[in-house]
Formats: structure tokens, sequence, C-alpha cells
């Protein structure tokens, strides 16, 4: 995470060990500059799913089991995260 | 699909078919009582989910000589879920989750008994997972070979005989492409440079539409494509770009004029359903068939070279992972996965 900084993770929610709520939270906790934008994938499909993910510093949220259409259109979203990030940046 | 996709349009339902690449096109086996297993279990689930979604998820691993595959079938919704002391009961015939979901819901509760066992004589199982709130998979696998390709009848109608201008300087991919499209009932005329490809426009010979390499020397892809514009203003000649992934003159295709001037911009190795399915969405115009095929119209393979972004995917399934990395590949992406032993050092 720390040598190459990623512009977007793609984040399983139910991992074992570290679940993605959770390594969401240590991400956000770092106080690294460049933080990357977090997408949830979770076949929890409920609407305070989807919050509890955002709550914890997630940017966008995913429906499993995900479809190609649905990841492009996620990406296309946070690609727009992510030129704003990086033009901060700049500036 | 079609036929209940009606039906969920009624409630508030989104009823989604995620087919994963791995899946043969064609699969030998009966299809009668595959349709039967999938329209109840379909049915079955439009009808317990008042809110949210079904999908149906098909995915395949090829398990051994001669095509043969296993084939796993999810039917998933958000609706009711099913208590875990019922779940035994399920598949018995004449039996509900209780009572009063007959008084509500009707049914004989014969459907999933019937299923189950069309399912065994298929050679497979079937399984469920629910929990009550949330929803219930139901699932069922089977063993199949893989059928020989056949193209579907109107894709042939659309691109029969159509004359197909071919440029590319590289000769194994005029190779590829001009038996491609000799397959698929077109007419090819390839050449190897973009001078031979005017010559020929301009000597007013009839092309359909056009398949052009974008990394040509001396004149590129999108500067052919300016020129046989100008050279043919009046009659459109819809046109496909073939680019490479990382190459230098990729970089700000979508900026420039290209998406204007092309049809299609695929990434080579453009995989042939997809290439086929351009083709025959510039030759359908706005046939039916065009119209039908827009739906499925093919991702949008340059994604990656548009919007850049370095990915990491954390995610521990090794199928899910392997299907999120096709999915990325076929946008242009290359992720990176992240170990789940490393992911845990590294995020202290």
């Amino acid at each position: 995470m720390t040598r190459v900084p990623y512009d977007v993770v793609l984040m399983d929610v139910q991992m074992p060990d570290v679940d993605g709520i959770e390594a969401t939270k240590r991400i956000r906790a770092t106080t690294s500059l460049r933080q990357p934008r977090i997408v949830a994938m979770t076949a929890n499909a409920l609407e305070e799913d989807r919050d509890v993910c955002l709550q914890a510093g997630m940017d966008d949220f995913l429906r499993k089991p995900v479809g190609i259409r649905e990841l492009a259109a996620a990406l296309e979203r946070v690609a727009r995260l992510v030129s704003a990030d990086s033009t901060q940046r700049v500036a | 699909m079609e036929l209940l996709a009606c039906k969920a349009r009624d409630g508030n339902l989104e009823l989604a078919a995620l087919i994963d690449p791995g899946v043969p096109r064609r699969i030998v086996g009966d299809v009668t009582r595959l349709r039967q297993v999938l329209m109840n279990l379909l049915s079955n689930a439009l009808k317990f989910t008042h809110e949210g979604e079904v999908t149906v998820r098909i995915e395949a691993e090829p398990c051994g000589e001669g095509g043969l595959h296993e084939i796993r079938i999810a039917v998933r919704d958000t609706g009711i879920g099913i208590p875990a002391e019922r779940l035994g009961r399920l598949f018995k015939a004449f039996s509900q989750v209780d009572s009063s979901t007959t008084r509500r819901y009707g049914g004989s509760g014969l459907g999933l008994a019937i299923s189950k066992r069309l399912v065994e004589l298929m050679g497979g199982t079937m399984a469920v997972e629910s929990e009550v709130g949330r929803g219930s998979t139901f699932s069922f696998s089977f063993q199949t070979r893989a059928g020989t390709e056949a193209a579907e009848p109107e894709l042939q109608r659309i691109l029969a005989g159509k004359h197909v201008l071919i440029v590319d300087d590289n000769e194994t991919n005029r190779f590829v492409l001009t038996r491609q499209a000799s397959n698929w009932g077109l007419d090819p005329r390839t050449v190897a440079t973009p001078a031979q490809a005017l010559t020929r426009i301009e000597a007013k010979e009839h092309f359909d539409v056009a398949i052009l390499d974008l990394c040509m020397p001396e004149v590129d892809g999108i500067e052919l494509a300016r020129q046989i514009r100008k050279t043919r203003p009046g009659r459109r000649l819809p046109m496909i770009l073939l680019s490479s992934v990382g190459a230098e003159e990729t970089r700000g295709l979508a900026e420039g004029d290209a998406p204007a001037l092309f049809g299609a911009i695929l990434t080579k190795p453009a995989h042939p359903d997809r290439l086929r399915a351009a083709l025959a969405q510039l030759l359908g115009g706005d046939a039916s068939v065009g119209r039908e095929r827009a739906e499925s119209k093919p991702i949008d393979s340059s994604l990656g070279q548009r919007l850049p972004m370095r990915i990491l995917l954390a995610e521990d399934n090794h199928i899910n992972q392997k299907v999120a990395l096709k999915m990325l590949e076929r946008m242009g992406y290359i992720a990176d996965v992240a170990p789940p032993t490393a992911r845990r050092r590294s995020w202290p």
C-alpha cells in the first residue's frame, strides 16, 4: 500500500481476518497524503450495509455478484474523484 | 429471461443476468429441462422478493477433455428469505415454508421438488442458502460439454456478403481478420497500407464497413479515417478502430476526433465475439436486431486508456478474484491483487 500508491481499491467487505470495513478504517486512519478511492463489493444489499461502508470511509458501493457493466460504471464514477484528487494535489 | 423481465418490471425489482466470460456460448444438454428449472427458480425469486433485485449468475469451469465444463447457475434474490429450520423441507413435494405462505403467495409447493429432480436427472446437484429478511440463493451445477460454435441466424443475416475493408500493416493480423471475416459470412477486402485503401476507395469500390488498425507506419488509423471521410463526404462508411494497449498513439484517443470518426474502438487482440457484435451493430443500422444488440453492446475495452488508474483488488475468494480480474482486463485494466497476509501486514 505504501510503496505503490493505488488510485482505486476494489474492496471485498466479507473477508476473513481483516474485513473490508476494518481495512478501510485502517487505510483512512493512516496519515498518507495519497489516499486511494475505495469501492466496496458486498453481498449484503441492504441500505444499511451501504451506510456502514460509506461511514467507514468507502467512496462507492457495488453489490455482489458484481457485473461487468456495474463495475465499469463504478470505475467511471470513481475516476472523476481520482482525477479531482490529483488536480488538488497539483494545486 | 425476457419472459420474466416484464414480471420484474411490474414490481419494484431489478432482474440482472451475469454471465461470466468463461461460459461457453453453447452447451450440449436438455434445453427444455434447463429452461424449466431456471424459470422455476426465477419465478420463485420474483414472487418472494418485493424490493431489491434478482440476479442470475452463470459460471463455468473447464473440468476435463473434449470441452467438458462444470456449469454453475445461481439465482440470488433479496427477498423474504427462508428460516434455517425450514430449508430441509424445501425440496419436498407439496411443502412450503408454512401455510401462511400458501395463503399469501399461492403455489403448490411442487416447483422446487421438480426442479431438484430435473437437475439430478442432468447429473447435477441443487443447493440453497438463505437468510430471513436478506434473501436466498438457489444454485445448481451440472457437467456438460461445450457445443460447437454456430452463428446466430440474425447475426449471420446482417453480415452475409457485406464488403469489409480491412487495413492492417501486420501480415498475421491481416490473415486472422480476413479469416474471421470470411467465417462470419462477410466479404473481406484486405489491404496492407492506408495508401492502397485510399486508392480503392477513390476508385469507387463499394465497402459497407471498414476495420482499421491504429498503429501503422506513416499514416495511422485515425489519419486514414480522416482521409476516408474527406474522400467520401456524402456516404458515411462505418469504421472500427483496432488499438493496442499501451501504444503511444492510444494515449488521448478519447480526447481527439477518434470517437466521432469510429463507430467502435476495440483493443487488440479484439475478442472475436466483440468484433463481430461491433460489425453487426454498425451494419445493422436501425434494424430491430441492431436495437436488441445495443442492450448487450460491447464493453468499452478502452476504458483503461481513457481513464487510467492503478487498481488494487482486495478479494479473498479465488473465483470472484478471477472473475473481477477478467472483467477489469476486458476494460483495459491490469489490477494488482492484494494477498491476504500481506494485506494484514501492510495495513497495520
